[in-house]
């Protein structure tokens, strides 16, 4: 750890406060920045409720095996041609 | 005393460096260091023991990261697991293996509650040239079945490698996609696997900025005001009334969790980091400095550990006391501060 340390230019100050969050609004997309942790700080609870989950599940399987039906025509169609 | 002044840890969450493989290879992305090892996944019995013992200090709340966690063999397995022990689980994803309908239909069965999706490109060539990804339909197809399901907004990281003109089509892609929320975040500097300073970082050429904020403030426009902004830098790198607007706005975001010690990383083997960027170095060791959930907490506010925080978070320069940001500041990601020197610092002084 100590090389790292060492290897910061704070060369100013020795003063040591953490910074104040700014608990900024909720924008619904924690997570996404490469450090994945800082835009969690707001620790919301924006997820959906397991009964609306559970919903998403069944419309959204019903949709993929459309999907997977028409790809697998798309595929005979090619294989046929 | 506060404790957020006492640098004592109060953990509110946590986060899983669940594995290291990634489908991207973006050049700014702090697992450069870590090779991708597919090699490098945690247990499922090491993440049980790590719910259990989560569990046991209340925190019910738990992120995967990678690597890409997709990628994690046993992720459909520990999200039932953490389900059934009542923890919300959420992912840090690219979403790109979404659009594998085999795995789409599987993960349907066990998805976690919330996913954060990074957007690296889009359209073939961007996504080749910034993450040298190549099946760029498999990755659409992935990105747009995540915002389908998750009714959430996207997040892109600025780096030194994205021109402004590749920020803004991925904002205005990503909204005609139906994105309803936008958030970007500057790339940060990144360690090698020794805890070094890497030869090379991506982030963002700082005579870019002015430019980036008249990107940034049409995508605002874009996005009805719904974007969010983390800088990892010195706020005094902006205008002025930039950052006032965004704090009146509600869309700037600084520090995280290192800095608040609201919560704490575990890396694949159940040891404790300081964030998943700087790696090279656990600050608790599962079976020596930890075996439970209370005994992890008391080696946290420990005073060597306290220690290692207060040298961390510590301000940049002197110039900086007087600054008017200076309690919301402090710098912006401390891995910048490698590269950073404190002489671009232009403190905003507080009115006398």
């Amino acid at each position: 750890m100590d090389k790292f340390l060492n290897s910061l230019n704070k060369i100013g100050s020795k003063e040591t406060e953490p910074v104040q969050p700014l608990s900024p609004t909720c924008a619904k997309s924690h997570c996404a920045c490469e450090h994945c942790e800082c835009q969690c700080q707001c620790q919301c609870q924006c997820s959906p409720s397991q009964k609306d989950i559970e919903d998403i599940v069944k419309k959204t399987v019903k949709e993929v095996s459309k999907e997977q039906k028409k790809d697998n025509n798309n595929d005979n169609n090619d294989n046929n041609k | 005393m506060n404790k957020l002044f006492d640098f004592e840890a109060h953990p509110q969450a946590a986060w899983l460096t669940t594995n290291r493989d990634c489908d991207a290879r973006c050049p700014h992305c702090y697992a450069q260091g870590t090779h991708y090892d597919p090699a490098d996944d945690m247990t499922i019995e090491t993440a049980k023991s790590l719910l259990a013992l989560l569990v046991s200090i209340d925190i019910k709340l738990v992120t995967t990261l990678g690597g890409e966690p997709l990628l994690w063999k046993p992720l459909l397995e520990f999200n039932r697991i953490a389900k059934s022990l009542g923890i919300t689980t959420k992912m840090a994803t690219n979403a790109f293996r979404f659009g594998d309908n085999e795995f789409w239909q599987r993960y349907l069965k066990n998805p976690c509650d919330s996913v954060g999706i990074s957007i690296k490109g889009v359209g073939a060539e961007m996504l080749k040239r910034l993450a040298n990804v190549t099946d760029y339909e498999k990755a659409e197809k992935g990105i747009k079945r995540a915002m389908n399901f998750y009714k959430n907004g996207v997040g892109t990281v600025f780096s030194s490698l994205m021109t402004l003109d590749d920020l803004w089509k991925i904002a205005e892609t990503t909204h005609e996609w139906g994105a309803k929320t936008f958030s970007i975040g500057f790339a940060c500097a990144t360690l090698d696997s020794e805890g070094c300073p890497s030869k090379k970082n991506y982030m963002i050429k700082l005579d870019k900025i002015e430019e980036f904020i008249q990107v940034y403030e049409r995508i605002d426009e874009l996005f009805e005001g719904s974007v969010g902004f983390e800088p990892q830098l010195p706020f005094c790198l902006f205008r002025e009334d930039f950052i006032d607007k965004l704090i009146d706005k509600g869309q700037l975001s600084n520090g995280c969790f290192v800095n608040s010690r609201g919560g704490f990383t575990f890396d694949k083997d159940g040891n404790v980091l300081i964030c998943n960027s700087i790696y090279h170095e656990p600050i608790g060791r599962i079976g020596k400095d930890f075996t439970d959930g209370s005994t992890l907490i008391n080696h946290l506010n420990s005073e060597p550990i306290k220690d290692i925080f207060r040298e961390l978070l510590r301000y940049p320069s002197d110039v900086c006391l007087a600054c008017r940001y200076n309690k919301y500041c402090r710098g912006g990601c401390v891995i910048n501060w490698t590269a950073l020197t404190p002489d671009i610092l232009q403190p905003v002084l507080k009115e006398v």
